[in-house]
Protein backbone atom coordinates (compact mmCIF):
# COMPACT_ATOMS: atom_id res chain seq x y z
CA UNK A 1 0.00 0.00 0.00
CA UNK A 2 1.26 3.44 -0.92
CA UNK A 3 2.10 6.00 1.77
CA UNK A 4 1.99 9.78 1.36
CA UNK A 5 4.17 11.60 3.89
CA UNK A 6 4.54 15.35 4.15
CA UNK A 7 7.82 16.66 5.56
CA UNK A 8 7.12 19.93 7.30
CA UNK A 9 8.37 22.24 10.06
CA UNK A 10 7.43 25.42 11.84
CA UNK A 11 10.63 27.29 11.31
CA UNK A 12 12.31 27.56 7.91
CA UNK A 13 15.79 26.27 7.20
CA UNK A 14 15.72 23.47 9.74
CA UNK A 15 16.31 20.68 7.22
CA UNK A 16 12.99 19.66 5.62
CA UNK A 17 14.49 19.36 2.15
CA UNK A 18 17.53 17.52 3.46
CA UNK A 19 15.36 15.05 5.39
CA UNK A 20 12.99 14.56 2.47
CA UNK A 21 15.83 13.91 -0.01
CA UNK A 22 17.71 11.51 2.25
CA UNK A 23 14.61 9.65 3.31
CA UNK A 24 13.77 9.24 -0.37
CA UNK A 25 17.27 7.98 -1.20
CA UNK A 26 17.24 5.43 1.60
CA UNK A 27 13.79 4.11 0.83
CA UNK A 28 14.71 3.79 -2.85
CA UNK A 29 17.86 1.94 -1.84
CA UNK A 30 15.63 -0.48 0.05
CA UNK A 31 13.91 -1.18 -3.27
CA UNK A 32 10.80 0.90 -2.73
CA UNK A 33 9.46 3.04 -5.55
CA UNK A 34 9.68 6.57 -4.21
CA UNK A 35 8.52 9.93 -5.55
CA UNK A 36 9.68 13.11 -3.83
CA UNK A 37 7.67 16.24 -4.58
CA UNK A 38 9.05 19.71 -4.20
CA UNK A 39 6.10 21.81 -3.08
CA UNK A 40 8.36 24.70 -2.15
CA UNK A 41 8.57 26.36 -5.53
CA UNK A 42 9.71 29.81 -4.45
CA UNK A 43 12.60 28.47 -2.45
CA UNK A 44 12.78 25.01 -3.95
CA UNK A 45 15.96 23.08 -3.52
CA UNK A 46 15.03 19.45 -3.69
CA UNK A 47 16.22 19.17 -7.31
CA UNK A 48 19.56 20.72 -6.33
CA UNK A 49 19.97 18.60 -3.21
CA UNK A 50 19.37 15.51 -5.34
CA UNK A 51 21.60 16.85 -8.13
CA UNK A 52 18.74 16.72 -10.65
CA UNK A 53 18.33 20.43 -11.36
CA UNK A 54 19.42 20.19 -14.99
CA UNK A 55 17.01 17.41 -15.79
CA UNK A 56 13.75 18.96 -14.63
CA UNK A 57 11.77 19.79 -17.77
CA UNK A 58 8.17 19.67 -16.65
CA UNK A 59 6.35 20.24 -13.39
CA UNK A 60 3.07 19.29 -11.76
CA UNK A 61 1.71 22.59 -13.02
CA UNK A 62 2.46 21.52 -16.62
CA UNK A 63 0.66 18.24 -15.95
CA UNK A 64 -2.39 20.10 -14.66
CA UNK A 65 -2.31 22.48 -17.60
CA UNK A 66 -2.23 19.52 -19.99
CA UNK A 67 1.23 20.35 -21.35
CA UNK A 68 2.61 16.89 -20.56
CA UNK A 69 1.72 13.53 -19.07
CA UNK A 70 2.48 12.86 -15.41
CA UNK A 71 5.15 10.31 -16.28
CA UNK A 72 6.94 12.90 -18.43
CA UNK A 73 7.24 15.23 -15.45
CA UNK A 74 8.91 12.61 -13.28
CA UNK A 75 12.71 12.80 -13.19
CA UNK A 76 14.58 9.58 -12.41
CA UNK A 77 17.55 9.68 -10.03
CA UNK A 78 20.78 8.59 -11.66
CA UNK A 79 22.07 6.57 -8.69
CA UNK A 80 18.86 5.00 -7.40
CA UNK A 81 16.53 4.32 -10.34
CA UNK A 82 13.52 3.74 -8.09
CA UNK A 83 13.69 7.35 -6.89
CA UNK A 84 11.87 10.04 -8.86
CA UNK A 85 11.45 13.77 -8.40
CA UNK A 86 8.35 15.73 -9.30
CA UNK A 87 8.75 19.47 -9.30
CA UNK A 88 5.51 21.18 -8.38
CA UNK A 89 5.87 24.28 -10.55
CA UNK A 90 3.78 26.93 -8.89
CA UNK A 91 0.90 24.79 -7.70
CA UNK A 92 1.51 25.43 -4.02
CA UNK A 93 0.97 29.16 -4.39
CA UNK A 94 -1.06 29.51 -7.58
CA UNK A 95 -4.52 29.95 -6.12
CA UNK A 96 -6.25 29.24 -9.42
CA UNK A 97 -5.07 25.63 -9.12
CA UNK A 98 -7.46 24.03 -6.71
CA UNK A 99 -6.19 21.74 -3.94
CA UNK A 100 -8.41 18.95 -5.32
CA UNK A 101 -6.44 18.96 -8.57
CA UNK A 102 -3.19 18.55 -6.69
CA UNK A 103 -4.75 15.77 -4.68
CA UNK A 104 -5.83 14.03 -7.91
CA UNK A 105 -2.20 14.03 -9.10
CA UNK A 106 -1.05 12.61 -5.78
CA UNK A 107 -3.72 9.93 -6.04
CA UNK A 108 -2.34 8.96 -9.44
CA UNK A 109 1.19 8.89 -8.01
CA UNK A 110 -0.06 6.51 -5.34
CA UNK A 111 -0.85 3.99 -8.02
CA UNK A 112 2.76 4.11 -9.24
CA UNK A 113 4.83 4.56 -6.08
CA UNK A 114 5.22 2.92 -2.66
CA UNK A 115 6.15 6.22 -1.04
CA UNK A 116 5.23 9.77 -2.01
CA UNK A 117 7.24 12.28 0.05
CA UNK A 118 6.15 15.91 -0.04
CA UNK A 119 8.70 18.62 0.79
CA UNK A 120 6.51 21.31 2.30
CA UNK A 121 7.28 25.04 2.16
CA UNK A 122 8.13 26.76 5.45
CA UNK A 123 5.30 28.60 7.21
CA UNK A 124 1.63 27.78 7.46
CA UNK A 125 0.05 29.56 4.52
CA UNK A 126 -1.64 28.20 1.41
CA UNK A 127 1.46 26.23 0.34
CA UNK A 128 1.50 24.43 3.67
CA UNK A 129 -2.18 23.67 3.47
CA UNK A 130 -1.92 22.34 -0.09
CA UNK A 131 0.92 20.06 0.93
CA UNK A 132 -0.69 18.72 4.09
CA UNK A 133 -4.15 18.24 2.64
CA UNK A 134 -2.70 15.66 0.21
CA UNK A 135 -0.82 13.68 2.86
CA UNK A 136 -1.73 10.81 5.12
CA UNK A 137 1.21 11.11 7.50
CA UNK A 138 3.41 13.99 8.63
CA UNK A 139 7.01 14.26 9.68
CA UNK A 140 7.80 17.48 11.52
CA UNK A 141 11.45 18.50 11.35
CA UNK A 142 12.90 20.56 14.16
CA UNK A 143 16.36 21.44 15.38
CA UNK A 144 16.99 20.96 19.11
CA UNK A 145 16.75 24.72 19.74
CA UNK A 146 13.93 26.22 21.80
CA UNK A 147 12.75 28.54 19.03
CA UNK A 148 12.49 25.72 16.52
CA UNK A 149 10.75 23.33 18.94
CA UNK A 150 8.30 26.07 19.86
CA UNK A 151 7.37 26.56 16.21
CA UNK A 152 7.20 22.79 15.72
CA UNK A 153 4.68 22.63 18.56
CA UNK A 154 2.45 25.16 16.80
CA UNK A 155 2.63 23.17 13.58
CA UNK A 156 1.83 19.93 15.41
CA UNK A 157 -1.31 21.56 16.82
CA UNK A 158 -2.36 22.69 13.36
CA UNK A 159 -1.54 19.29 11.85
CA UNK A 160 -3.77 17.61 14.40
CA UNK A 161 -6.77 19.34 12.77
CA UNK A 162 -6.02 17.53 9.50
CA UNK A 163 -6.94 13.99 8.75
CA UNK A 164 -3.49 12.44 9.33
CA UNK A 165 -2.93 8.93 10.60
CA UNK A 166 0.46 9.72 12.13
CA UNK A 167 2.46 12.79 13.14
CA UNK A 168 6.08 12.19 14.13
CA UNK A 169 9.05 14.50 14.53
CA UNK A 170 12.68 14.37 13.48
CA UNK A 171 15.40 16.21 15.33
CA UNK A 172 17.95 17.52 12.88
CA UNK A 173 21.38 19.00 13.59
CA UNK A 174 21.71 17.40 17.02
CA UNK A 175 25.14 17.83 18.62
CA UNK A 176 26.26 14.97 20.83
CA UNK A 177 28.93 17.06 22.58
CA UNK A 178 26.30 19.54 23.77
CA UNK A 179 23.67 16.92 24.60
CA UNK A 180 26.10 15.01 26.81
CA UNK A 181 26.70 18.19 28.84
CA UNK A 182 22.96 18.97 28.97
CA UNK A 183 23.52 22.09 26.91
CA UNK A 184 21.17 20.82 24.23
CA UNK A 185 17.83 19.04 24.54
CA UNK A 186 17.77 15.42 23.51
CA UNK A 187 15.08 13.65 21.54
CA UNK A 188 13.27 12.38 24.66
CA UNK A 189 12.99 15.90 26.15
CA UNK A 190 11.58 17.13 22.85
CA UNK A 191 9.17 14.21 22.58
CA UNK A 192 7.81 15.02 26.04
CA UNK A 193 7.27 18.65 25.09
CA UNK A 194 5.70 18.01 21.70
CA UNK A 195 3.71 15.03 22.98
CA UNK A 196 4.31 13.04 19.81
CA UNK A 197 6.62 10.16 18.91
CA UNK A 198 10.00 10.65 17.32
CA UNK A 199 10.85 9.37 13.86
CA UNK A 200 14.57 9.83 14.27
CA UNK A 201 17.49 12.05 15.05
CA UNK A 202 20.11 13.37 12.61
CA UNK A 203 23.41 14.74 13.87
CA UNK A 204 24.95 18.03 12.82
CA UNK A 205 27.34 16.83 10.14
CA UNK A 206 29.40 18.73 7.57
CA UNK A 207 28.94 15.77 5.24
CA UNK A 208 25.33 16.87 4.70
CA UNK A 209 26.65 19.97 2.93
CA UNK A 210 29.63 18.23 1.33
CA UNK A 211 27.45 15.50 -0.21
CA UNK A 212 25.19 18.19 -1.67
CA UNK A 213 28.08 20.27 -3.01
CA UNK A 214 29.76 17.26 -4.59
CA UNK A 215 26.46 16.43 -6.15
CA UNK A 216 26.69 12.78 -5.17
CA UNK A 217 23.74 10.92 -3.77
CA UNK A 218 25.63 7.79 -2.95
CA UNK A 219 24.90 6.65 0.56
CA UNK A 220 27.88 5.72 2.66
CA UNK A 221 26.81 4.38 6.04
CA UNK A 222 30.20 5.09 7.57
CA UNK A 223 29.22 8.77 7.46
CA UNK A 224 27.30 9.65 10.67
CA UNK A 225 24.44 11.58 9.04
CA UNK A 226 24.00 8.90 6.36
CA UNK A 227 23.77 6.24 9.05
CA UNK A 228 21.25 8.36 10.94
CA UNK A 229 19.13 8.78 7.80
CA UNK A 230 19.20 5.01 7.32
CA UNK A 231 17.87 4.55 10.86
CA UNK A 232 15.21 7.19 10.22
CA UNK A 233 14.13 5.36 7.08
CA UNK A 234 13.98 2.06 9.01
CA UNK A 235 11.72 3.72 11.57
CA UNK A 236 9.47 5.15 8.89
CA UNK A 237 9.38 1.87 7.00
CA UNK A 238 8.72 -0.46 9.91
CA UNK A 239 7.47 1.78 12.74
CA UNK A 240 10.52 0.85 14.85
CA UNK A 241 11.87 3.36 17.34
CA UNK A 242 15.61 3.11 16.86
CA UNK A 243 17.76 6.12 17.53
CA UNK A 244 21.10 7.20 16.19
CA UNK A 245 23.32 7.91 19.21
CA UNK A 246 24.85 11.34 18.60
CA UNK A 247 26.73 11.22 21.90
CA UNK A 248 28.75 8.02 21.40
CA UNK A 249 31.74 9.90 19.95
CA UNK A 250 31.96 12.04 23.07
CA UNK A 251 31.87 9.34 25.70
CA UNK A 252 34.94 8.11 27.62
CA UNK A 253 38.37 9.72 27.87
CA UNK A 254 38.99 10.04 24.12
CA UNK A 255 35.43 11.27 23.66
CA UNK A 256 36.02 13.89 26.36
CA UNK A 257 39.10 15.13 24.52
CA UNK A 258 37.21 15.20 21.26
CA UNK A 259 34.52 17.27 22.92
CA UNK A 260 37.11 19.63 24.38
CA UNK A 261 38.73 20.28 21.02
CA UNK A 262 35.44 20.61 19.18
CA UNK A 263 34.42 23.44 21.49
CA UNK A 264 37.83 25.13 21.27
CA UNK A 265 37.73 25.44 17.51
CA UNK B 1 17.21 20.75 33.60
CA UNK B 2 17.06 24.46 33.03
CA UNK B 3 16.60 23.98 29.29
CA UNK B 4 13.74 21.55 29.83
CA UNK B 5 11.85 23.91 32.11
CA UNK B 6 12.40 26.80 29.71
CA UNK B 7 10.97 24.74 26.88
CA UNK B 8 8.02 23.77 29.08
CA UNK B 9 7.38 27.38 29.97
CA UNK B 10 7.57 28.62 26.41
CA UNK B 11 5.13 26.00 25.18
CA UNK B 12 2.75 26.53 28.08
CA UNK B 13 2.72 30.28 27.56
CA UNK B 14 2.05 29.90 23.85
CA UNK B 15 -0.88 27.66 24.62
CA UNK B 16 -2.40 30.12 27.12
CA UNK B 17 -3.00 32.75 24.53
CA UNK B 18 -1.07 33.54 21.49
CA UNK B 19 -3.62 35.30 19.27
CA UNK B 20 -1.79 34.60 16.02
CA UNK B 21 -1.40 30.96 16.95
CA UNK B 22 -5.04 30.72 18.03
CA UNK B 23 -6.07 32.35 14.77
CA UNK B 24 -4.07 29.85 12.74
CA UNK B 25 -5.60 26.91 14.53
CA UNK B 26 -9.14 28.25 14.25
CA UNK B 27 -8.57 29.16 10.62
CA UNK B 28 -7.57 25.65 9.72
CA UNK B 29 -10.63 24.26 11.56
CA UNK B 30 -12.97 26.69 9.82
CA UNK B 31 -11.35 25.88 6.49
CA UNK B 32 -12.14 22.23 7.00
CA UNK B 33 -15.67 22.91 8.06
CA UNK B 34 -16.46 25.26 5.17
CA UNK B 35 -14.77 22.99 2.67
CA UNK B 36 -17.56 20.50 3.22
CA UNK B 37 -20.04 22.94 1.76
CA UNK B 38 -18.17 25.45 -0.40
CA UNK B 39 -15.13 25.65 -2.60
CA UNK B 40 -13.05 27.93 -0.45
CA UNK B 41 -9.42 28.90 -0.53
CA UNK B 42 -7.49 28.92 2.70
CA UNK B 43 -6.25 32.42 1.97
CA UNK B 44 -9.81 33.70 1.54
CA UNK B 45 -10.61 33.08 5.18
CA UNK B 46 -10.01 35.93 7.52
CA UNK B 47 -10.23 35.65 11.28
CA UNK B 48 -10.04 38.43 13.81
CA UNK B 49 -10.05 38.08 17.55
CA UNK B 50 -10.23 41.31 19.53
CA UNK B 51 -10.48 41.95 23.20
CA UNK B 52 -13.43 44.22 23.98
CA UNK B 53 -13.40 46.90 26.68
CA UNK B 54 -15.18 44.64 29.14
CA UNK B 55 -12.64 41.84 28.58
CA UNK B 56 -14.76 39.73 26.28
CA UNK B 57 -13.56 38.32 23.01
CA UNK B 58 -15.01 39.57 19.80
CA UNK B 59 -14.50 36.87 17.16
CA UNK B 60 -15.04 37.77 13.53
CA UNK B 61 -14.81 35.26 10.76
CA UNK B 62 -14.98 36.36 7.17
CA UNK B 63 -14.83 33.91 4.32
CA UNK B 64 -15.38 33.99 0.59
CA UNK B 65 -16.46 30.85 -1.23
CA UNK B 66 -16.38 30.29 -4.98
CA UNK B 67 -19.07 27.73 -5.41
CA UNK B 68 -21.39 25.72 -3.26
CA UNK B 69 -20.60 22.03 -3.33
CA UNK B 70 -23.24 19.60 -4.49
CA UNK B 71 -24.55 17.68 -1.51
CA UNK B 72 -23.72 13.98 -1.54
CA UNK B 73 -26.71 11.82 -2.31
CA UNK B 74 -26.55 8.71 -0.25
CA UNK B 75 -26.99 5.45 -2.13
CA UNK B 76 -30.11 3.54 -1.22
N1 LIG C 1 22.25 17.62 9.84
C1 LIG C 1 22.80 18.66 9.21
N2 LIG C 1 24.11 18.97 9.43
C2 LIG C 1 24.69 20.02 8.78
N3 LIG C 1 24.03 20.82 7.91
C3 LIG C 1 22.73 20.59 7.67
C4 LIG C 1 22.04 19.50 8.31
N4 LIG C 1 20.75 19.49 7.85
C5 LIG C 1 20.63 20.51 7.01
N5 LIG C 1 21.81 21.18 6.89
C6 LIG C 1 22.05 22.35 6.04
O1 LIG C 1 21.16 23.36 6.44
C7 LIG C 1 20.69 24.11 5.31
C8 LIG C 1 19.17 24.16 5.31
O2 LIG C 1 18.67 22.86 5.10
P1 LIG C 1 17.37 22.59 4.22
O3 LIG C 1 17.42 23.33 2.93
O4 LIG C 1 17.17 21.12 4.16
O5 LIG C 1 16.26 23.26 5.16
P2 LIG C 1 14.72 23.53 4.84
O6 LIG C 1 13.97 23.32 6.10
O7 LIG C 1 14.30 22.74 3.66
O8 LIG C 1 14.74 25.07 4.45
P3 LIG C 1 13.52 25.93 3.83
O9 LIG C 1 12.60 26.24 4.96
O10 LIG C 1 14.19 27.16 3.30
O11 LIG C 1 12.89 25.09 2.76
C9 LIG C 1 21.28 23.45 4.09
O12 LIG C 1 22.40 24.19 3.66
C10 LIG C 1 21.73 22.08 4.58
O13 LIG C 1 22.86 21.60 3.90
MG1 LIG D 1 13.40 23.37 1.82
Amino acid sequence: MSRVIVVTSGKGGVGKTTVCANLGLNLAKKNYRVCVIDMDIGLNNLDVVLGMENRVLYSMQDVLEGKCRLRQALVEDSTYPLLYLLSSGNVAHNLSIRPEYIKAVIDELKTIFDYVLIDCPAGIDAGFNRSVICAEEALVVTTPHLSSIRDADKVVTILSTYNLSSIKFVVNRARGDLIIDKLMLDVYDISKALKIEFGGVIPEDDNVTITQVQNCNRLDYKIPSHKAFLILSDNIETGSKKLYDCTYKYKGVIGGMRKFFKRKI
Amino acid sequence: MELISRLDNVIKKDKQLNPQYMKDVIKSDIFYLLNNYFEVEYSDIDINIDLTDNNMYSININAIGDRMKAMQILPR
